[in-house]
This record gives C-alpha cells, sequence and structure tokens, in this order.
C-alpha cells in the first residue's frame, strides 16, 4: 500500500474542496472515505475554514503520517468539488487506483469559463434580477449598464488587490452612484431603486449564508460561526459602500 | 409573473457562471432556482414576504436532494445558484436608503425583514436536510435487515 501518495491525495482533494468553497463537512468527510481506504488503525482528518489536518497510523508502517496545510485563496467553484467527489468515490469503489486518483485530481481543470464570460455573467445577472424583482425594459437596460460597470469595477480592483471589505465598499457605491447618475441624467422614470437592489445581486453573500447554514446544523461551528461572520460583514460593506453612494448622489436625501 | 420567472430562469443561469458550475448542471439549477422563485411569487400577496421564503425554500431543497440524488454529484451544486434568487438584497438595500433618508423606524422594519428571511432560508435548509438524512438512516437500517 502507497500511503504516502493515498496522503497526499487525501490532502490534495481537501484543498481542492475547501479552495472551492465546498462545506466543511463535506471536505472532512470527503478526505476520511479516501484516507479509510488504506484500513489503517487511525485515520483523522480535520478541516476548519482556513485550513486542514490530516493524520495516518498503523502498527504495519514505521512512523505516523500528519500533514498540515493552510489556504489562503477561496473562491467558489461547483465544477471542482463535483470532481472531487467523483474521483474521491471512483476511488472508494476501486475504480481507481491511488495513483490513477492523483493523476486525476492534478488535472482537474481549474477554471471552465473564460473571466470575459464571468464578466458578462455580472452584467446578465443585474439584469436578469431587474426583470426578477418586476422591473420594466429600462430598469433592466440601467441594472445591465450598472452591472458592467461592476464588472469593470471588480475587474480593476483584482489588479489592487485590497481586500473583500474595501473592494464591496468600492463596488457597491460605484453602483449606486451609477444608478443615481442615470437616474438623474438619462432616465428620469427610471426606478432607482430597484435597479442598485438588482446590481447588489452579485456581491450578496448568498454562498457564505448557505455554508454558515449547512455547516452550523452539521455541528460544524468553528467553520459555521466563520462563515455567518463573513455574511455578515459582507452584507454590512455592502450596505456601508450603498450608503456612501446615496449620499454623494444625493439620491437618498432629495 | 412569466417575465419575472424568466427573470429569475436567466438570474441563475448568469449565477451558475460566476460560480463556476459544471455545464451540464447549469439547466437543472435554473429550473430549480426558476421554479423556487414561481413559488414565492404565488405565496407572496397571500402569506408575506417572509412565510412565502419559507415555502419558497422547501421546494428549491427538496428539488436540490433530488437532483444530487439523480446526478450523483453534491447538493451544494443546485442549492448554491437555486437559492439565489430568495437572498435578501432588496431588503438589505432599502434599510440602508431609509436610514440615509432619516426613517429609522422604517429602516429597522426592512432590517428585521431582511433577517427573518435569511433565517426562513436556513430553517427551510433544516426542515429538508434533516428529512432527506432521516430517509437515508430508514434506507440505510432496511438494506441492513434486508
Amino acid at each position: 500500500m502507497d500511503y504516502k501518495t493515498l496522503m497526499d491525495v487525501a490532502i490534495l482533494a481537501g484543498e481542492i474542496m475547501l479552495e472551492s468553497n465546498a462545506e466543511t463537512y463535506r471536505v472532512e468527510d470527503t478526505m476520511n472515505h479516501i484516507l479509510q481506504t488504506s484500513n489503517f488503525e487511525t485515520t483523522e482528518a480535520l478541516a476548519i475554514a482556513t485550513g486542514l489536518v490530516a493524520t495516518l497510523d498503523d502498527p504495519s508502517i514505521e512512523d505516523p503520517i500528519t500533514i498540515v496545510k493552510r489556504m489562503n485563496s477561496i473562491a467558489t467553484n461547483l465544477s471542482n468539488i463535483a470532481e472531487v467527489n467523483t474521483i474521491s468515490r471512483q476511488l472508494s469503489n476501486g475504480d481507481l487506483d491511488v495513483s490513477e486518483a492523483y493523476i486525476a485530481l492534478q488535472n482537474i481543470s481549474k477554471v471552465q469559463y473564460k473571466q470575459s464570460y464571468k464578466d458578462i455573467a455580472t452584467s446578465v445577472l443585474a439584469a436578469a434580477f431587474a426583470l426578477l424583482l418586476g422591473g420594466g425594459a429600462l430598469e433592466m437596460v440601467a441594472a445591465g449598464v450598472n452591472g458592467a460597470l461592476l464588472a469593470l469595477v471588480l475587474k480593476g480592483e483584482k489588479r489592487l488587490g485590497m481586500g473583500s471589505f474595501v473592494r464591496n465598499v468600492v463596488s457597491s457605491a460605484v453602483i449606486s452612484i451609477g444608478a443615481g447618475l442615470m437616474h438623474m441624467f438619462l432616465f428620469p422614470t427610471l426606478n432607482m431603486n430597484l435597479v442598485i437592489t438588482s446590481t447588489i445581486m452579485p456581491l450578496v453573500p448568498g454562498t457564505a449564508i448557505t455554508n454558515a447554514i449547512r455547516d452550523t446544523l452539521q455541528g460544524d461551528y468553528t467553520s459555521g460561526g466563520a462563515k455567518a461572520l463573513e455574511a455578515f460583514v459582507v452584507a454590512l460593506s455592502i450596505a456601508l459602500g450603498v450608503a456612501i453612494g446615496l449620499v454623494i448622489t444625493g439620491g437618498g436625501v432629495r | 409573473m412569466i417575465s419575472q420567472i424568466l427573470g429569475a430562469f436567466f438570474a441563475v443561469v448568469a449565477a451558475t457562471i460566476i460560480l463556476e458550475s459544471p455545464k451540464k448542471f447549469i439547466l437543472p439549477a435554473a429550473f430549480v432556482g426558476a421554479s423556487g422563485w414561481f413559488v414565492y411569487l404565488l405565496f407572496l400577496k397571500a402569506l408575506g414576504p417572509v412565510p412565502a421564503t419559507y415555502i419558497s425554500g422547501l421546494v428549491i431543497s427538496t428539488e436540490s436532494h433530488i437532483f444530487s440524488r439523480i446526478f450523483k454529484v453534491p447538493v451544494t451544486i443546485f442549492f448554491l445558484p437555486g437559492f439565489f434568487p430568495l437572498f435578501p438584497g432588496s431588503g438589505m438595500y432599502l434599510a440602508v436608503y431609509e436610514f440615509i433618508k432619516g426613517h429609522t423606524a422604517l429602516a429597522q422594519g426592512h432590517l428585521i425583514i431582511t433577517l427573518q428571511i435569511a433565517g426562513m432560508i436556513a430553517l427551510a435548509i433544516f426542515t429538508i436536510d434533516t428529512v432527506f438524512k432521516v430517509l437515508k438512516k430508514t434506507q440505510h437500517l432496511k438494506d441492513i435487515k434486508a
């Protein structure tokens, strides 16, 4: 049994899942499944919001091995979660052996859609939300334009790397200023509230809220609490940005 | 109403791309989101936003769990994009808006509704997760007996 490669497989799988923003219990579950294919006496995996630890021990090996991995960047990637899940299933069923699984994990394509597609999707998301919330053609166009503005700001911020709080404040301020300006100069009949609401939707911490709920209900209070705090801080930063924008354009006070 | 459901459909499609969802699950996820929003609109007038969110959340979670069992993928793939239309962005914005205008009481009202909606989403996920966990356990027990 090549237990060192098995350990690498488990750590890599956990790393990909955690970086793709999977629920913490799912990460631990997957790692445990992989480690248990060794039938060793001690197999343990621990994942928290920012890192993971795994350990293997058995009388048949000389020294127990433990690996710690710290995670820095987290970006939701549902396709990676699905692929790691499939590979771990195949490994437990015996359809893949350890080295095949390791190669398969290394070949998981990190990015599926081009950045330009994602920028367009941000704009489309805003326009679709204007429609969803009961807006007309005018609101859709305004939200679409505003969404493109948001994509532009997010793109610019990526170069500067100011952190998520500043990013959310700046981008939601830009959104509400953009909507305010369109309301003032281009379309006086525009429902400005609806346009701003639609355009902040790409920023709203939906993923964090859902994951916080599911982690907490699994008894994973460390991760659940961390994600709930994340959701709260993101919501606060959006609110702050919108407030700044409203004050600047005078849209709120009139 | 049909245009709003279409809006939900396209919103979820866009969300799946931002969340890097696998291509073949874009349409099922969009179906989950659109039907959830349909249920929300159906109950909105009669019950108000908070109970409508709960019922819609139940539908979205159930569909997500069923799809995840059909396609054998983690349930998150349908959950995250599917819940997108329900997230209380509008309540959050209105709370800030009224606060800036100096209407503190109205702002508090919107804030409370926002928190309640988030709570209802949580409760809906919790309800359906528990139901499916129980179903899985009973199935497991049956398998052991057989």
